[in-house]
């Protein structure tokens, strides 16, 4: 695959400019306040009013100011092991979110990085099965980050059923524009994981 | 610059609300290309459209099989859908089935993808590598069959439904 330039301009994809919530300093504001939903990054390319109308119906949990929303139920029974108690993102805002089903690609086949702006998934698995079969595929995708988000800041974690959950926090909404500090810490190791 | 990212574990970070995702799984597993598909899978799809290649695939409704290798059958069903028809390419090789497809970057929802997939299959003993054909569904089902190489002297009928 080649990694060269890509052959776009940065300012694909172009329907992201029909969101009018897009480039106010009100964008982040709504972003952060979560309406007791997560943002999906595909509401946002969505015209307004389906971005709004599920938001606005929904029963409101409070008021604009209020950023602890009380969350849902956590979902430990998805994964069958109960959630660690984790601290708060140090942003009050819900995280940016991508899922990416990568099924039958096992986590030491996978890669992921933030490079010019976007979270680059690279996957390569191979496998032989009985009766003398193979199988070999590989993918490369690339997700834009928006604006908001520190690359340096972004994090991925292997589901058992095959989702590759990409997040980072948002920038906090008194600096949408904040300078980006990228600290050195080296990258952890990859923990093993089987993947049943 | 590049900046690596760790994949770790799900599980040791916080517990989120229901991904919203689930609701729509048609647009999460953009990344299942290139694998069988089963009785489930295929009856989303068009029932109508793709019934002659249902018909013709009786092994399809065996949740566990992707290959139907019974009495010197061989039938198979992949899921292509991303993948333009001049960029998959079917051969046979002695007595295996090659498929191949690939695909540059081009844009998807989240920005850009590039896909490419390796599949081999051994034809069953008394399959004639001759009799091997494939078609492909206009959503995107490639269905590769062949027929024992005692059959080719007789009529051709559709194989018995188990």
């Amino acid at each position: 695959m080649a990694d060269g330039q890509l052959p776009f301009p940065c300012s694909y994809p172009s329907r992201l400019r029909r969101d009018p919530f897009r480039d106010s300093p009100l964008s982040s504001r709504l972003l952060d306040d979560g309406f007791g939903m997560d943002p999906f990054p595909d509401d946002l390319t969505a015209p307004w009013p389906e971005w709004a109308l599920p938001r606005l119906s929904s029963a409101w949990p409070g008021t604009l100011r209020s950023g602890m929303v009380p969350r849902g139920p956590p979902a430990t029974a998805r994964f069958g092991v109960p959630a660690e108690g984790r601290s708060p993102p140090p942003f009050p805002g819900e995280p940016w979110k991508v899922c990416v089903n990568v099924h039958s690609f096992k986590p030491e086949e996978l890669m992921v990085k933030t490079k010019d702006g976007y979270v680059e998934v690279s996957g390569k698995h191979e496998e032989k099965q009985q009766e003398g079969g193979i199988v070999s595929k590989n993918f490369t995708k690339k997700i834009q980050l928006p604006a908001e988000v520190d690359p340096a800041t972004v994090f991925a974690s292997l589901s058992p059923e095959g989702l590759l959950i990409i997040e980072a926090p948002q920038v906090p909404p008194y600096s949408p524009f904040g300078e980006s500090s990228f600290n050195n810490e080296l990258p952890q190791d990859n923990q093993e994981v089987t993947c049943s | 610059m590049e900046i690596p990212v760790p994949v770790q574990p799900s599980w040791l970070r916080r517990a989120s609300a229901p991904l919203p995702g689930f609701s729509a799984p048609g647009r999460l597993f953009d990344q299942r290309f290139g694998e069988g598909l089963l009785e489930a899978e295929l009856a989303s799809l068009c029932p109508a459209a793709i019934a002659p290649y249902y018909l013709r695939a009786p092994s399809v409704a065996l949740p566990t099989a992707q290959v139907s290798t019974d009495s010197g059958y061989f039938s198979v069903l992949l899921d292509v859908k991303h993948f333009l028809p001049e960029e998959i390419s079917v051969k046979v090789v002695d007595d295996h089935v090659e498929v191949h497809a690939r695909h540059e970057e081009r844009p998807d929802e989240h920005g850009f993808i590039a896909r490419e997939f390796h599949r081999r299959y051994r034809l069953p003993p008394g399959v004639d590598p001759a009799a091997v054909t494939s078609a492909l569904s206009p959503e995107g089902v490639l269905s590769i069959q062949a027929t024992p190489a005692s059959a080719q002297a007789q009529l051709p009928s559709p194989p018995a439904a188990k």
